[in-house]
């Protein structure tokens, strides 16, 4: 072979190879355009409220009013955080997930944090759940990756799922009863909300919501009253997400939702701003 | 080469591939009695909703026109290895259905008073020669974690159907 002819070879592939690159940045931006910023979660143990506007992560101790910055350990410098979780029992260790950060882990309310990154292939984390009842158990959505869980707190993790057909949100767990293992899993998604048992056999659709779903959080007192949100609007569900009706809306487009537990429903806002309803989601103040 | 020979000497590099996953990863091999006894008992007693190759129902993903959920497949498209064998068990003895399902008969029927103890286990351990060696190992764990057989259905019992409850 010719030396001419090799670099003709070795242009076309370094071409195909920029294309290929070229089309997998795009595709990127794109995705992370649409997820773009925002995760809330809620502490039963400590009443504090965790907020991310995808960089910076904040904890508030009186519902909402004031937030204060809570540091992350950061190798990569620029740190996305792109999704909170907060066991609901146990120690209620906090779960925080991002880019440059893979998922860290805190039981002390953000004072001092592990990276628990075993097992897991990437850092492009999109979403992160905390198991309603079993204090060491946790989930985490990967970008093209698929599901997996830790049931040893994070010191180790595997692949459990591929995932719904539809894009990956927002996940949760809940305690909602009938389930063949220990629970459900609701995921907010780009084609409305999807319900799995927590064996991981079969994500379907829950209900009718059409189009892109934003958030989804349920209250873990009533596990058949769940909520969704899409564009400004929240949505409401009293028979574990086979029906959805129109609830109120917050005043502004909604990119999170947390539950207390205690009658209290958080909605992140693209503003930032935090707001609360006590009467499932129909007034917001 | 002969197409039978090939065709043998292929058969053994994936069988051997197989083995050398399932035994990396510590699944304990199935007995073939057993294997052998569930085939027979999957024919005569389940083949007739969940396939003669453990494929499904088509459209198994989807609630029917009764609302209800179709047979799944037992096979590696299937779910059915996501189980412990204590699960797997208490399904079959038992029976199942979704809870949203339309309708509240167990769709699943129960099998307790049709097989014994043995004859579950039996079955069970033939759906696992259906399942991929990753397949094997992940349910083989979730047994560690989540539970095996009941006493009545382990090797060296013998009991008569309903002793299944
Ligand atoms: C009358 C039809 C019918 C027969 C016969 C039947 N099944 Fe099923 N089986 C179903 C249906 C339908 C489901 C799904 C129920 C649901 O999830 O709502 C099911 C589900 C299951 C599951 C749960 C799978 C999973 O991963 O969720 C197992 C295991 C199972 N069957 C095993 C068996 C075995 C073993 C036999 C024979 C001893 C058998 N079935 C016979 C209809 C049947």
């Amino acid at each position: 072979m010719t030396i001419a002819k090799l670099s003709r070879r070795y242009a076309a592939a370094a071409v195909t190879i920029g294309l290929l690159l070229f089309l997998q940045l795009g595709q990127g931006t794109a995705a992370q355009a649409e997820q773009a910023g925002g995760a809330l979660a809620y502490s039963p143990q400590t009443d504090a409220l965790y907020r991310s506007d995808g960089e910076v992560l904040y904890r508030s101790s009186d519902a909402g009013k004031q937030w204060t910055k809570v540091t992350l350990p950061s190798s990569a410098g620029n740190v996305l955080v792109s999704a909170i979780a907060v066991s609901p029992v146990g120690q209620g260790a906090l779960y925080v997930a991002g880019r440059g950060v893979g998922v860290l882990k805190s039981i002390d309310a953000g004072n001092t944090w592990v990276a628990i990154v075993d097992g897991l292939p990437s850092d492009d984390v999109i979403a992160l759940a905390a198991h309603s009842t079993a204090p060491d158990t946790v989930y985490a959505v990967l970008a093209g990756q698929g599901i997996y869980r830790s049931e040893d707190g994070g010191k180790s993790w595997r692949n459990v799922d591929k995932g719904p057909k539809a894009q990956i949100r927002q996940l949760v767990h809940s305690n909602l009863e009938g389930s063949m293992q220990s629970g459900w899993l609701f995921a907010a998604t780009d084609q409305g909300v999807y319900r799995a048992m927590d064996c991981f056999c079969g994500f379907r659709k829950a209900g009718k919501l059409p189009g892109p779903v934003s958030a989804v959080a349920h209250d873990p007192k009533q596990p058949k009253e769940l909520y969704a949100s899409a564009g400004n609007q929240v949505f409401a569900t009293a028979n574990g997400g086979e029906e959805w009706e129109a609830a109120g809306s917050p005043g502004g487009e909604v990119r999170a939702l947390a539950h207390t537990g205690s009658g209290v429903l958080h909605a992140l806002l693209a503003d930032g701003r935090v707001v609360r309803s006590t009467d499932k989601g129909r007034r917001w103040e | 080469m002969q197409p039978a020979v090939v065709q043998t000497v292929m058969v053994l590099v994936v069988l051997g591939a197989g083995a050398v996953l399932a035994g990396k990863s510590g699944a304990p091999p199935l007995d073939p009695r057993e294997v052998e006894a569930g085939r027979v008992v999957y024919r005569q007693h389940c083949a007739s909703c969940h396939g003669i190759r453990g494929e499904g129902e088509p459209n198994w993903e989807e609630l029917n026109a009764r609302g209800e959920l179709p047979s799944p497949p037992h096979d590696a498209e299937g779910h059915t290895w996501k189980h412990s064998d204590a699960m797997l068990y208490r399904m079959v003895s038992e029976g199942w259905r979704d809870p949203f399902n339309k309708t509240d008969r167990l769709t699943m029927p129960p099998f307790r008073d049709v097989l014994s103890p043995e004859q579950i286990r039996d079955v069970i351990t033939y759906l696992k020669t259906l399942w991929t060696p990753e397949q094997r190992q992940f349910q083989w764990e979730e047994t560690l974690v989540r539970g095996a057989f009941p006493p009545q259905a382990r090797a060296g019992s013998h009991h008569q159907p309903s002793d299944a409850r």
